[in-house]
């Protein structure tokens, strides 16, 4: 007689009744960690694999997409549990697949030389049973182990696109803007042991006045340092302490003109990547990356939609909603001079 | 040597020794084969792999085959299949 007989008790008192799924729980665990092994295994393997033949300032600057993800069963009976395992949960939840591959898809993958992996949003991956998983093995009820003894339930294959451009990434035309752009406020920021005022007095006064002449008429502006020029050039990727100004023109190039100031002086320049430079009042055409000092008070009048090396350009005659022209005014710029020694009387 | 699916079947063989023994002597056959360039397919007696501890089996095979070659993962493919014989094989 058991203790409990001899209470009194019945065996068959308890209301409570346990549902044995740990076994299934112990399963799905066991799966997704296998799943994940093996899929990031899979996408390092291809990923290291076609990294060699970028340089490494291609793959800092890129990255990869995953195409696609097939996992394989290694076998017949991992097939029939996986399915099973599958199947099952499908019948409650319709979007069961989907949600457990989520868990198993990393949101990216890195390898040791730095490149990246991104994977999309909406991946989904593909289970799919190859030979292996029907035939070859079933007839010995075989299956594979590591060199460590752990059963190898799965084969992952993935491969991959690109390269891809980073969208953070700055092209050579905004980091050089934007270390103009920092340049221009440490030395703003940072006052001189010297002259206490210096650092407050550019910052007020160095304010470029454009006029623009285009499409949309004549336009005033009034603009802070550094400034890029040119046609959606709002748009085209430049670092965001830039200022820009759009011209609505014809022949105009998408970074037309930069204006920056330098220990308080003023120049503007034609980037290199401006496909049609512009031509001032006097007649000269600017050459690339040539810096043109902007003189106080003065007014520089560019006109653009003027081929390179053109110098024996006659002025243009065009319409303004073809050839824009740009003014250029500097408001009166005013600096301490360095303090000249004086006899002492 | 016998031709069959996934290779060429180089040694074939069944002791009456202790599972650990018997693991012992086919990782001490592996490693002969693996001096040379071939890859190959071991095989393993599922009653032996149970019998097995995780541990023992590391050490055995793993531990003893792990410095012939850097990657020796991609040279020996082991398998559990349901025959009472180890066998080694060629892999193609």
């Amino acid at each position: 007689m058991k203790f409990k007989q001899w209470l009194g008790i019945s065996q068959n008192e308890s209301k409570v009744t346990t549902f044995k799924s740990s076994a299934t729980d112990a399963f799905a665990d066991s799966i997704a960690l296998e799943l994940k092994g093996v899929s990031t295994e899979a996408v390092k393997q291809v990923l290291e694999a076609r990294e060699t033949k970028y340089m490494k300032a291609v793959l800092d600057e890129s990255y990869f997409v995953l195409d696609s993800l097939v996992i394989t069963p290694r076998d017949r009976e991992i097939a029939q549990k996986l399915e099973e395992f599958l199947t099952t949960h499908e019948a409650v939840d319709t979007h069961f697949r989907k949600k457990f591959f989520e868990q198993v898809i990393q949101r990216e993958y890195r390898s040791s030389r730095g490149s990246l992996v991104r994977v999309p949003a909406e991946f989904e991956v593909t289970v799919q049973l190859g030979q292996d998983s029907l035939e070859s093995l079933s007839a010995e009820e075989g299956f594979q182990v590591n060199l460590k003894g752990r059963r190898i339930s799965f084969f992952a294959e993935a491969s991959l696109t690109g390269p891809l451009k980073r969208e953070n990434t700055q092209s050579p035309m905004a980091k050089a803007m934007a270390q103009v752009a920092s340049s221009a406020s440490m030395h703003r920021a940072t006052p001189s042991p010297s002259a206490s005022n210096y650092s407050q007095a550019p910052h007020a006064a160095s304010q470029l006045e454009v006029v623009l002449e285009d499409k949309r008429g004549l336009t005033n502006h009034v603009v802070d340092f550094p400034m890029v020029i040119g046609r959606e050039v709002a748009t085209s990727g430049i670092a965001q302490n830039v200022n820009t100004l759009n011209v609505q023109s014809t022949y105009v190039s998408r970074n037309q003109i930069v204006v920056c100031e330098l220990l308080g002086d003023a120049y503007y320049f034609v980037p290199e990547s401006a496909s049609l430079s512009c031509q001032r009042s006097d007649g000269v055409v600017l050459e690339k990356l040539k810096l043109y000092p902007l003189a106080k008070n003065e007014t520089v009048e560019l006109r653009c939609g003027v081929e390179f090396n053109d110098s024996d350009a006659s002025p243009l005659q065009g319409s303004y909603a073809d050839f824009a022209l740009i003014q250029l005014r500097l408001q009166g710029i005013s600096h301490d001079k360095t303090p000249r020694p004086r006899a002492v009387p | 040597m016998n031709a069959r699916a996934g290779g060429d079947v180089l040694c074939s063989f069944k002791t009456s020794a202790e599972p650990e023994i018997e693991l012992l002597a086919f990782s001490l056959e592996l490693r002969k084969l693996l001096k040379s360039d071939v890859n190959l397919i071991g095989r393993i007696p599922k009653s032996v792999f149970h019998e097995v501890s995780a541990s023992i089996f590391q050490e055995l095979i793993f531990d003893t085959l792990s410095p012939l070659s850097d990657k020796l993962e991609d040279r020996l493919h082991l398998e559990v299949h349901s025959s009472e014989f180890f066998e080694i094989a060629i892999r193609i």
